[in-house]
């Protein structure tokens, strides 16, 4: 049976195969196979390149006929593989360390999916890898370490305990708002639960005592005592303020109908 | 929950020595000690402050000691500079500076309501109880715990606060005899107010009967009318108690225009923070610090604030203005019904009606999430 071919699918055919032999892709000064380029994907990507910011009008040519597809969530698993390679057993540099932590946030962007079944976990081949950033205690040094060594510490959101333990434990390497943004990865990875706020305790002690039991027995200050004790109404006014639910706009505008008989 | 603002007084002690000791146990045990400057916390509605020896008297404004009691009271930290200034600043200044912020103050006159009444006034609230033939009165339930209590400027006024006004509801049944029941209990838990509040008799709530002469007496807090005015559009709500009542089978529909309603003098729940009978009515200028107490909703309230419009609309009684809130544990609902006369009363009683329903079924997640 002899089947036939269009021409013009022949040509597609046959620009198929010249690409996937030769890297005929041109971006910036070099050329790329086919296997290094997607023809979209998360911004965070750097081990392939985005076609689509490149070449925007040629969509057909390149998903169509070359068949070059989107890149999937998943693929930040491919990176943050790549970048423990290449990174692994030295010093992140600032650089690198913000690149990680790109990597990351994106990673935890995608943990909804990964919990709905939409893209495979690509979190659990990366227990094992050193694919987060270290903060050294009584250093400047950020290194990589995987989830399982354990041997680190997650800053509280408020950042608070970090600064006191900062020279004593290690941390992983996060701003505090940039724990609260990566709870779903910290969930996922199993390492929520090394929050610092969770190992702490905390006593005060005036002049040596327990203040619990310090205020039952000693002498308050008279004149201190006035001054705040004036101010305590000011006080309450803003506390009830900051308490006070917004009324619904409904209610507002009953009021002003019922007042404008 | 946590009371809104649980400090009554303050007492600051000065210490040679103010350490912070946070200890590691995640692994090796590991002890952080530092001085502080100040430290605050609450303990039996006093807020405690401690302050470091080293600290001067000019120091009292300066962040560690704003921050300390910022986190006592467990505001944020964006709060600490306000508090920063109260600490500092004069009372003019403050109160300007509080009042810019839209954070108002309450009114003499107005803090008088929230007075606790006099024990003679509460003894003559419930003899002058409206009895027909036979009577069924259930007051329900004064919420005395703190977790209701309600925005007021200063805490010499917040203990007359602490009871949330429930509403009294007296049902009258003809040629029956039905037990005088008083109730005027103190539930000092939410829990427990709860509890009496599912003990009610179901005949006041089921006062829907054709044989039934209902007379009801709705009052509400300060809060909910606080409510309405907190909009700087809304310069002053009038404002007056509920009292109306209605006659089924036997007595004749009332004609249009007709006094539907007297005034229940003695119908005022004790310790009532707001009560204005429906002759007399009451401006209050709008005060946006007053703002809503949150509204809790019982399913019964719902179903009694629906009979009663219910109720109202077929004996053309007009309110000039219906809010409802019911506190949970307890009913506490706000009716302002007035002389009947205007054509467009009725659509009106009909928006606010509806309107204060749909709130209702909107605030039900909430109130079922806050307990």
């Amino acid at each position: 049976m002899v089947l036939w071919v269009s021409p013009a699918l022949q040509l597609i055919y046959a620009f198929r195969d010249a690409f996937r032999q030769e890297p005929l892709i041109f971006i910036g000064s070099a050329w790329w196979s086919t296997e290094n380029v997607v023809w979209d994907g998360p911004p965070v990507l750097t081990l392939k390149r985005r076609l689509k910011l490149i070449y925007p009008n040629l969509v057909t040519f390149f998903r169509d006929h070359l068949g070059i597809a989107d890149a999937s969530d998943g693929i930040v698993a491919s990176e943050l593989r790549q970048f423990a390679l290449t990174q692994a057993r030295k010093p992140l540099s600032r650089e690198d360390v913000d690149r990680l932590r790109r990597l990351l946030v994106f990673g935890s962007d995608t943990i909804e999916k990964v919990e709905k079944g939409d893209i495979a976990d690509w979190t659990i081949s990366l227990r094992e890898e050193a694919i987060l950033p270290i903060h050294m205690p009584n250093s400047e040094e950020i290194r990589l370490a995987s989830v399982s060594s354990g041997s680190f510490y997650v800053p509280d959101p408020s950042g608070f305990l970090a600064n006191v333990f900062a020279q004593k434990v290690a941390f992983i390497d996060l701003e505090p708002f940039m724990v609260i943004r990566m709870q779903p990865l910290l969930a996922r990875l199993g390492i929520d639960n090394r929050r610092i706020d969770k190992f702490v305790t905390r006593e005060v002690t005036a002049s040596g005592a327990p203040l619990q039991h310090f205020a039952a027995d000693e002498a308050w200050n008279t004149d201190e005592t006035s001054f705040f004790v004036h101010k305590l109404p000011f006080l309450e006014r803003f506390v009830l303020s900051q308490s006070i639910r917004m009324v619904p706009d409904r209610d507002v505008f009953l009021a002003a109908r019922t007042t404008s008989r | 929950m946590k009371e809104r603002f649980p400090v009554k007084s303050a007492l600051v002690f000065k210490v040679d020595k103010l350490d912070v000791s946070y200890t590691l146990t995640g692994g090796k045990v590991l002890v952080v000690s530092s001085p502080a400057d100040c430290w605050s916390l609450i303990q039996d509605n006093k807020l405690l402050i401690f302050l470091s020896a080293s600290l001067d008297s000019q120091d009292y404004h300066n962040y560690p000691v704003a921050g300390a009691i910022a986190s006592a009271l467990g505001m944020r930290n964006e709060s600490v500079a306000l508090i920063r200034s109260i600490l500092h600043d004069s009372d003019r200044d403050v109160a300007s500076l509080l009042r810019m912020s839209g954070i108002h103050e309450i009114q003499d006159h107005l803090r008088q309501t929230f007075e606790e009444p006099t024990e003679a006034s509460k003894s003559e609230d419930v003899e002058s109880l409206p009895h027909t033939e036979t009577a069924h009165t259930a007051t329900a339930a004064k919420v005395a715990t703190p977790q209701r209590k309600l925005p007021v400027s200063t805490a010499a006024h917040s203990e007359a606060v602490l009871t949330v006004t429930a509403a009294k509801v007296t049902a009258s049944r003809k040629g029956q005899k039905v037990p005088n029941v008083t109730r005027s209990e103190v539930v000092p838990t939410p829990t427990a107010a709860k509890a009496f509040a599912s003990q009610r008799d179901p005949q006041v709530s089921t006062a829907s009967h054709s044989e039934t002469v209902l007379t009801a007496t709705l009052t509400a807090t300060m809060a909910n009318v606080a409510a309405l005015t907190r909009n700087s559009q809304v310069s002053s709500v009038t404002y007056s108690d509920v009292a109306f009542s209605a006659t089924t089978t036997e007595a004749p529909t009332p004609r249009r225009g007709a006094q539907m309603s007297l005034p229940q003098q003695g119908a005022r729940p004790a310790r009532l923070a707001v009560h204005e009978t429906s002759q007399s009515k009451r401006d209050f200028t709008a005060d946006r610090s007053w703002a809503s107490s949150e509204k809790y909703i019982d399913s019964r309230d719902r179903l009694e604030a629906r009979h009663l419009e219910r109720w109202a609309e077929k004996y053309k009684l007009q309110p000039a203005v219906t809010i409802d809130a019911s506190v949970r544990g307890s009913l506490t609902l706000v009716r302002t019904i007035t002389q009947p006369g205007r054509r467009s009363s009725n659509r009106r009683f009909t928006a606010v009606t509806a309107g204060c329903l749909a709130d209702y079924h909107s605030s039900m997640g909430r109130s079922r999430c806050n307990e």
